[in-house]
């Protein structure tokens, strides 16, 4: 006997009794069902007072489940267009996230990362700013202030590395630390162990090396005995202590590959660069110092004590560390000043994924008010035979969940895509690599949230009204109308959002369009196709300078023996791959107070090398063979620099310092045209380049103009490169193609695809957005419609009237949506540094663009007005 | 509820003792205590069925009643409540409960009525 029964059973009992009570038998059964009152109601109380509460909330989920399901069946296109709003707007902010987690978020792996400090001297140039010190001013920091726990101090040094004696070496970054560096980064070797503090005090005198796991891996196939064995590191043997955690990728996980940790001592064998001692020389800073602060100790007061140690390093040191203070900084700051670039790009596009969600936001919640007014009869009905508030109320938030998390998994697809997509940047070197992009889970929890708000807020208030409805009847016939003109006005200015919105991401996109597509359409300003290129490091196998320029001689005859062989020359690092600066003083030009030297980006570069890569000279000469060590030091310019020191004169024959006022004169002997040197995109910059005969920087990156494709050449030049001496580490041999399509081209069409679609997902839902507004008014003012034809309005003015009135908001969206652009848009440079002034009549084409498609958007439903036939019009509701 | 009628609402949380206590006499089904309620009260109480049946329902899950199936006087199925120990025990204590309550209102309130 079921409840049903047992209530069924109560009611007869009370008819029986009304009859005995000398009711007539069917007014008795009325009376008694009257007094019972709903037996429904109290079935499902009395079910629910018998249930245990998990049980039961389970119950009640399927139950609210089952009926969002039934209630989604029913309007498949609502909720179509919710999911998809949620999914594209998540999905790109996932994607966008991932990205910024990849490049400049994710901390290293070490234990306590956000704890480490970074310290050092500011250095900048036009584009970066970065700090670092020297080894002399890392001693003294190191024994001088007390506010650390400890400072390990490294930098990476590009090595020859072989596994045997007799076998090629392979060019490697190789991390130079101080002794105390696996402690400071509370990293334990998986095998072997770290450095002692010996190992780091006698320079050149302990060769120890902790690899890393994966040089372990793939070098040393993981062999178990590895600790002990022998490496050589650019000729030198050294003895492999220890093996680095899995999880710790290196200090620069983003950028490079490092291959193995050797101490500090060992830096200037490495380096074998003759008279260059970084040990000593305190105007040498290429290291980055790393500490912990003690325990209560606050940035404020470490900052403090920096500037005290910094000014009396001032007055200890002036030639080198005058207008030198030091400076304390979080990781965070450290990452993003240390790849301005990614960190202005990762600031854009989150701006932009922001925006895209807020206007899927906005459509949501547009949605889900338009179907307020259904929803408020159905509430209305249930509420009448006896629903709870809170049963009603649960039931809503189930559905805006429901939505928000059929939204968010769609949302995970679409930043997966986002993400394979960002997977597929590649660089093209042995020695450095891309962040590897993954999944966020915090972006993954951050969208679902704001979708669910969303959905939470704009599905819940409109139905919370109506719950109370029934409470206050006489509020109800008096005050719907006004409540739904607010709702309408509440629905015109989300749309207008969004239109401002739409706006901003589009000029965006088109403006970041017009930056990439001038430097890959027009190209860097250098030639970018039939080069074959290969790198040799002379100075990782143990040469002199000299036998170091005689190799490269060699190198250059064997290239020009090849039948492929146009002209072939040589740079230190290629355009667009990495930097490396000069510290300079320019003659004659007053430098600001407080600036004691200039930093412009450099190369070392051997004759001819204009001619190779079509950089037109301007004025002067090309460096000679005869540009040697013994003779004077000569420098070509480019355009900006010259123009910026010498405005309005030629720069020939006016002089650079080397290093201080006081250094070698360098005379500038030709203006080179300016081309792109670190990215597509940027903004110009200053550049110097040396004849490597008298600036060798190790490192040389041969380039052979090919006759035919210029794959055809690649190997050969290896070949012959490699054919002069077995025992210079080689690398990176490529056809510039391949490298400018990876650096520039894919780089350049991954960011393009990001912003594109960020612009076609903010319009679209726009679209959308709109779209729903216009037919949502065109439906509930059909009465109205119909009177105004029945009266004799023209089928055409009411279209009219329906697309006027539904484009108000388009206008004012669009005039709040130009100012909020335009402020964009200047703001611009400060996040990303990228070259091309914006463009008003970038304007021109955006707005008119946006005005058709909005248009379109509401000149669909409009027309749909002018379908209204009166007479039905009229009789309806 | 209209507030015109004469007859009391039950106190929230007396409505289980006076269901426990209606028992004690013996078996009964839902109509019958409800009506057992209201005539021992000189029809002063009013027992609303909304809140009966939740009741008995609880009180059967908490252990204090037991329900069975069986034929009431004029030959119907009925389900018949009835006490178990732990409900009589439970009886026991609540109305000592309610006694001491009755007399602390009471005495709280006579100086008002006098």
């Amino acid at each position: 006997m079921d409840i049903h029964d047992e209530l069924r059973d109560h009611i007869e009992h009370q008819t029986l009794e009304n009859i005995e009570a000398g009711m007539a038998p069917a007014e008795a059964r009325l009376a008694a069902l009257r007094q019972f009152g709903n037996p429904l109601l109290v079935a499902e109380q009395a079910q629910e007072a018998r249930t245990a509460w998990p049980l039961r909330s389970i119950e009640r989920l399927w139950q609210d489940l089952v009926h969002t399901a039934r209630l989604f069946a029913k309007a498949p296109s609502f909720v179509a267009i919710a999911v998809i709003s949620i999914a594209l707007g998540t999905g790109a902010n996932i994607a966008i996230f991932s990205a910024a987690d990849g490049l400049v978020l994710r901390p290293l792996a070490v234990s306590h990362p956000n704890e480490l400090v970074s310290i050092g001297n500011q250095g900048r140039n036009t584009v970066f700013h970065w700090i670092s010190a020297s080894y002399p001013d890392y001693k003294d920091v190191r024994a001088r202030a007390r506010s650390f726990e400890d400072i390990a101090a490294y930098t990476s040094q590009r090595v020859g590395v072989a596994i045997t004696r007799d076998t090629a070496p392979g060019v490697r970054f190789a991390t130079v630390v101080s002794a105390n560096f696996f402690q400071v980064m509370g990293l334990v070797p998986t095998m072997g162990r770290g450095f002692v503090a010996d190992e780091d005090s006698a320079p050149g005198r302990d060769p120890v090396a902790v690899i890393s796991y994966s040089t372990w891996r793939q070098e040393f196939g993981g062999a178990p005995d590895v600790v002990g064995r022998k490496l050589w590191v650019s000729g030198i043997e050294f003895t492999v202590i220890g093996v680095t955690p899995e999880t710790f990728t290196g200090t620069d996980p983003t950028r490079l590959r490092q291959a193995l940790y050797v101490p500090l001592a060992m830096w200037p064998r490495l380096m074998n660069a003759p008279g260059v001692n970084p040990l000593e020389d305190r105007s040498l800073r290429y290291l980055t110092l790393k500490g912990r602060l003690r325990p209560g100790i606050t940035m404020r007061v470490a900052q403090a004590e920096l500037d005290t140690v910094g000014s009396d390093l001032e007055h200890a040191y002036p030639a080198t560390n005058k207008n030198e203070p030091l400076h304390i900084e979080t990781e965070l700051q450290y990452n993003v000043e240390r790849h301005p670039l990614d960190s202005g790009a990762v600031a854009l596009l989150s701006l932009l994924s922001m925006a895209v969600l807020a206007v899927a936001c906005a459509n949501v919640a547009g949605l889900l008010a338009s179907r307020a007014p259904v929803r408020a009869r159905e509430i209305a009905l249930r509420l009448a035979i006896g629903a709870g508030r809170a049963r009603l109320v649960r039931q809503l938030i189930t559905e805006s969940i429901a939505i928000a998390l059929l939204g968010g998994a769609a949302g995970l697809g679409v930043g997966s895509i986002g993400i394979l997509l960002l997977q597929q940047l590649h660089f093209p070197s042995d020695i450095l690599t891309m962040p590897a992009f993954k999944m966020d889970q915090r972006a993954l929890l951050f969208s679902l949230i704001i979708a669910m708000l969303s959905a939470f807020v704009f599905g819940l208030s409109p139905a919370l009204q109506a719950t109370r409805v029934n409470l206050s009847r006489a509020l109800k016939n008096s005050d719907t109308s006004t409540d739904r003109r607010v709702r309408f006005t509440g629905r015109n200015a989300l749309v207008a959002v969004q239109v401002a919105l739409s706006l901003v991401v589009v000029t965006l996109s088109v403006y970041i369009f017009q930056v990439f597509e001038k430097d890959v359409v027009q190209g860097p300003g250098f030639r970018t196709t039939q080069i074959a290129k290969v790198t040799a490091d002379p100075s990782q196998a143990g040469l002199s300078t000299a036998q170091q320029i005689d190799y490269v001689d060699k190198a250059f005859g064997a290239a020009r023996r090849l039948p492929q062989a146009g002209h072939v020359s040589a740079i230190s690092t290629v355009p667009l791959f990495y930097v490396q600066f000069s510290t300079l003083v320019p003659e004659g030009y007053p430098l600001p107070p407080g600036v004691d030297v200039i930093t412009p980006n450099s190369g070392s570069i051997a004759e001819d090398y204009f001619a190779t890569m079509e950089i037109p000279l301007l004025t002067g000469r090309d460096f000679r063979v005869t540009d040697n060590a013994s003779a004077p030091l000569v420098a070509i310019v480019n355009e900006a620099l010259a123009s910026h020191y010498w405005p309005g004169q030629t720069a020939l024959g006016k002089r650079l310092r080397k290093g201080s006022k006081d250094g070698a004169p360098i005379e500038i002997v030709g203006v080179a045209k300016n081309s792109k040197y670190l990215y597509i995109g940027e903004p110009t910059q200053e550049f110097v380049y040396f004849p490597f005969r008298q600036e060798s920087r190790g490192e040389l990156t041969l380039l052979m103009q090919t006759r035919g494709p210029s794959i055809t050449g690649v190997a050969p030049l290896k070949e012959a490169v490699a054919s002069v001496d077995r025992s210079v580490p080689l690398q990176d041999a490529h056809t510039i193609e391949m490298f400018f399509d990876a650096m520039a081209r894919s780089l350049g069409r991954t960011t393009l695809i990001m912003v594109a679609a960020m612009g076609a997902i903010g319009l679209g839902l726009t679209m959308i957005g709109l779209y729903g507004l216009v037919s949502y008014a065109v439906s509930r003012r059909t009465r109205e419609i119909g009177i105004r034809m029945a009266v004799g309005a023209a089928k055409e003015q009411v279209a009219r009237m329906m697309l006027r009135q539904g484009m108000i908001p388009v206008w004012i969206g669009l005039a709040t949506g130009s100012i909020l652009s335009a402020v964009t848009l200047k703001m611009l440079p400060s996040i990303v540094p990228l070259g091309q002034r914006y463009d008003p009549r970038l304007y021109v084409l955006v707005l008119p663009c946006l005005v058709l498609i909005t248009g379109l958007a509401a000149l669909i439903p409009s027309n749909r007005a002018s379908q209204v036939d009166p007479a039905v019009a009229l009789r309806a509701d | 509820m209209s507030t015109g009628d004469p007859r009391l609402e039950i106190l929230q949380g007396t409505l289980d003792m006076l269901i426990l206590r209606t028992l004690l006499f013996g078996p009964a089904h839902g109509h019958a205590i409800a009506k057992s309620i209201e005539r021992e009260s000189a029809e002063a109480l009013q027992v609303e069925h909304g809140s009966l049946y939740p009741a008995l329902h609880r009180l059967v899950k908490r252990g204090m009643l037991s329900a069975k199936d069986g034929a009431s006087e004029n030959n119907r199925k009925s389900r018949y409540y009835s006490l178990t120990a732990k409900g009589r025990k439970c009886l026991l204590a609540e109305s000592s409960k309610w006694d001491r309550f009755v007399e602390a209102i009471s005495r709280v309130m006579k100086p008002a009525a006098s």
